[in-house]
């Protein structure tokens, strides 16, 4: 019989090796609670978030951290429809919104938040000097004016320009209203050190950069959205999230040491479905721009519709990630008024196109990030299939950073894959990527394309003040702009939240949202 | 009078120093010259890929990088002076504060695996070197060669990957990643020491053979004094200069090679730190770790040397005559 003692050995040694210098060094690691017994969720960040203060919420993690301590007047729920949570209600004229406040309201450190106190935050949020970069969207980019009633409890956004999409933006994580606590100390409020700051169900109770963070539930707290199923389970006493697990988070959920995280695709097959729940979300959507600048060889028509001939887009989107919905519009197929008309859309007919782009030089940048496929599979795969056309290729795929910096600047780059943030589910996020003013003139259109059809039309949309109105200048916006092919829509940028079993998270109008983690069982 | 040195320490202590600050000069120069290289703009990521052009505006006076070249070089010399890297782009924290929190993590494991380096390899060693000597059980020594070979060919990601799959999916005896507990440094540490155990190992053995059939130890046999006291007593000092300065310079490499493993294993140290700041363009952390990582590289080489001088003052010697 073997000794099984002595096999040990080594793995006690190198046990005890560890713990001696561990403890030397006075960083042994913390000891994760189990969602079961102590109430406690551990979740995992791509990376440190930029910042606490919601107004200048910038990367993914920015806006997971915001959903968790800071409400929004307005939320979205399934089906394109907005449900109270600061506030109880809403209407909507064209010069903004008003919004009936809900009774006792209050901050982390049990302060009362009043009519006004959301009025400031949104006021602050609007206000160019804060350098929001979702004031736009949420918006619409015209002055704002933010009034408050304490006795009737209503707040009240006007904004110079008519804004359709207002009540939208207010639901947009960036909209996260923040108490005078935090008004009062930006930096501490960026920081995520003022308790006060804090409106939402949770307040950062510790943080250690490039290593976790760690928020607490507010007993206090009693204002969680109304949504249409309301939301089932007890919420974590305290949510523990690991930075950097990106890569190990599969590992992770399978090995006990996570509860909840995204996963990429390729190992979903991994998680049985007895022991994980699997939670289907967007990020945000992926298309085809290019780029229209005078002397580039897409500034033609008839170049880029070739080029939308020569791309399979099933092909195309199997290459990037085979579970991702399509899309007939610059957003996926749950938002309000994107279009729904498949006809719109470019046939493949590889020998016309090859008539066309045969000898054209064609330079194609793309993004090594993990959404556009292994290794950036989706701007290799445009990259064959336009050599297949005959065009001579030039394909550069960078990191993101680079290819970003590549992608805002008028030459160098011919056609890529751009993909959306979508945190606040508008459909102007998409269109406004490949419509209207480009970002040399305080726009956001990437593709720098002159076709004042699709323009006017998107501003109509803009202004418009009821929901037919809106959706019929943003459908013919739409149907212009893939008419002239300043676009070719491909696919959602899906995310899929596993979870441990006796955990939940829901994701209310598509988005994921850390506020709804549960335990239940 | 003239005072009349005869220790050639001082000499050699101020040759150390000067190869050092020069060392040092150049990392500094470096550290800054190389960010500037890595293309992309800084003031876009981190305002955001769909930020207005008066965001990034706004963003790049924010950070600084407005200023002339000369202006920012001459800004981060002086703050290396005071001892301040400067503040991360993305998050505003303190350098210095990110590396304070970040290097216990890169140091316990290189420790850890600096300690399983020797323990495992001198014993290891030792233990071939003497079931060998005098050409015998010649399959162990082939064997041990082409499996030390082996497994130290294996790049730290492949070796790591490995134990994730076997130790923690396969079997879950430990974590496959994070810092949950003492368990979680295990795995990094057996990863980031598997291809220093196989090299010092090898050289162990190489350097124990030869001192194996040296007089003085086979008289020590022909006294029938234990083999445990022939090889720890007689044998391992003389194996110390060499098997010391080796492990000090895969100490120094292990730093590089934490980047890698850290990576696998999600582990919060200064690697990880220099590859979110590199894909972040957060210039400011990317040169602070870089820096402080060639800092520590250079003292230990440093400290190699000024360790051999004081075990061997041949060593002394040669320095003062090359220097």
């Amino acid at each position: 019989m073997k000794d099984s003692t002595r096999r040990r050995g080594p793995l006690a040694a190198a046990v005890g090796v560890c713990l001696l210098l561990g403890a030397l060094a006075g960083c042994a690691g913390e000891t994760s609670t189990d969602s079961e017994s102590g109430g406690t969720i551990r979740g995992a960040l791509i990376t440190d978030p930029t910042t606490f203060d919601p107004a200048l919420v910038k990367a993914m993690d920015d806006y997971r951290a915001a959903r968790l301590g800071f409400d929004t007047v307005l939320r979205r729920d399934d089906g394109s429809t907005l449900v109270g949570d600061l506030a109880e209600s809403y209407t909507q004229n064209d010069s903004g919104v008003t919004l009936q406040i809900r009774d006792g309201l209050t901050c982390g450190d049990g302060s009362e938040l009043t009519p006004s106190d959301i009025a400031a935050s949104l006021q602050r949020l609007a206000d160019p000097d804060t350098a929001s970069k979702a004031a736009q969207l949420i918006f619409g980019g015209s002055a704002v004016t933010v009034t408050a009633d304490d006795d009737a409890r209503t707040v009240t956004v006007t904004t110079a320009k008519p804004y359709s999409e207002l009540a939208v933006g207010l639901t947009h994580p960036a909209a996260g209203i923040v108490c005078p606590a935090g008004l009062e100390d930006l930096d501490g409020l960026a920081a995520g050190t003022v308790k006060g700051a804090f409106s939402g169900p949770y307040v950062l109770s510790s943080s250690t950069t490039g290593v976790g963070y760690e928020f607490d539930l507010r007993s206090d707290y009693s204002s969680w959205p109304e949504y249409a199923e309301p939301l089932e389970g007890t919420p974590a006493q305290t949510l523990k999230f690991t930075v950097g697990a990106t890569d190990s988070a599969a590992n992770q959920l399978l090995t006990g040491s996570l509860d909840e995280s995204a996963v990429a695709y390729q190992d979903l097959s991994r998680f049985p479905e007895d022991s994980f729940t699997k939670t289907e979300a967007v990020i945000g959507d992926m298309f085809v721009i290019f780029n229209e600048t005078a002397g580039r060889p897409f500034a033609d028509a008839a170049a880029r519709k070739a080029a939308a001939q020569a791309i399979d887009r099933s092909a195309l989107i199997d290459a990037i990630n085979p579970g991702a919905t399509p899309d007939l519009g610059p957003g996926d197929p749950g938002l309000e008024c994107v279009n729904t008309d498949a006809s719109l859309l470019t046939e493949p007919d590889a020998d016309a196109a090859a008539k066309v782009l045969s000898g054209l030089k064609i330079q194609v940048v793309g993004s090594t990030a993990p959404a556009f496929g292994t290794n950036g599979a989706a701007t290799t795969y445009i990259a064959e299939e336009l050599r297949a056309a005959g065009a001579t290729v030039k394909l550069t795929n960078s990191d993101n950073a680079t290819w970003i910096g590549t992608l805002i600047t008028d030459d160098g780059w011919d056609i890529s894959v751009l993909a959306t943030i979508n945190t606040g589910g508008t459909l102007v996020t998409g269109l406004s990527d490949v419509v209207g003013a480009g970002l040399e003139d305080g726009g956001r259109n990437f593709t720098r394309s002159d076709n004042p059809t699709a323009t006017a039309a998107f501003e109509r949309g803009i202004a418009a003040t009821t929901t037919s109105e809106k959706c019929a200048g943003f459908q013919e916006a739409q149907a212009a702009a893939l008419e002239a092919v300043d676009f070719i829509p491909l696919a959602t940028n899906p995310q899929t939240i596993v979870t441990t079993k006796g955990v939940t998270v829901r994701a209310p109008g598509g988005r994921e949202d850390l506020s709804t983690l549960r335990t239940v069982g | 009078m003239k005072l009349q040195i005869s220790s050639p320490w001082p000499r050699f202590l101020l040759v150390k120093a000067l190869e050092w600050t020069s060392a040092v000069v150049a990392l500094v120069v470096l550290t800054f010259a190389v960010v500037q290289l890595v293309p992309g703009d800084p003031a876009r990521v981190i305002a955001g890929q769909d930020a207005s052009p008066a965001v990034v505006e706004a963003t790049r006076a924010q950070l600084g990088l407005d200023r002339p070249m000369l202006e920012q070089f001459r800004d981060y010399v002086l703050g290396v002076l005071r001892g301040d890297l400067g503040e991360s782009f993305r998050t505003g924290d303190a350098v210095s504060h990110v590396i304070a929190v970040r290097l216990p993590y890169t140091a316990t494991i290189a420790l850890a695996a600096m300690a399983l380096t020797l323990v495992i390899s001198l014993t290891l060693g030792f233990t071939v070197a003497g079931l060998t000597r005098g050409n015998r059980n010649r399959w162990l020594d082939s064997a041990f060669s082409w499996a030390t070979a082996g497994l130290q060919a294996l790049p730290h990601y492949v070796v790591g990957t490995l134990l994730v799959v076997l130790f923690a999916v396969t079997l879950g005896l430990l974590p496959a990643a994070g810092t949950t507990g003492p368990r979680s440094y295990i795995l990094p540490s057996v990863a980031l020491s598997l291809g220093p155990i196989c090299a010092v190992s090898r050289v162990v053995r190489r350097e124990a053979s030869a001192v194996l059939e040296q007089d003085y130890m086979r008289t020590a046999r022909g006294w029938r004094i234990g083999v445990v006291k022939q090889y720890a007593k007689y044998a391992m000092p003389n194996l110390l200069a060499s098997t010391l300065t080796l492990s000090g310079l895969i100490l120094a490499g292990m730093l590089g090679g934490a980047i890698i493993v850290e990576r696998v294993f999600a582990w919060p140290g200064l690697g990880n730190a220099v590859i979110e700041a590199i894909l972040n363009r957060d210039y400011a952390v990317t040169r602070g770790v870089i820096l402080t990582i060639g800092v520590m590289a250079v003292s230990v080489h440093t400290l190699i040397d000024i360790g051999l001088a004081l075990i061997d003052s041949r060593t002394l010697d040669a320095e003062g005559a090359s220097a």
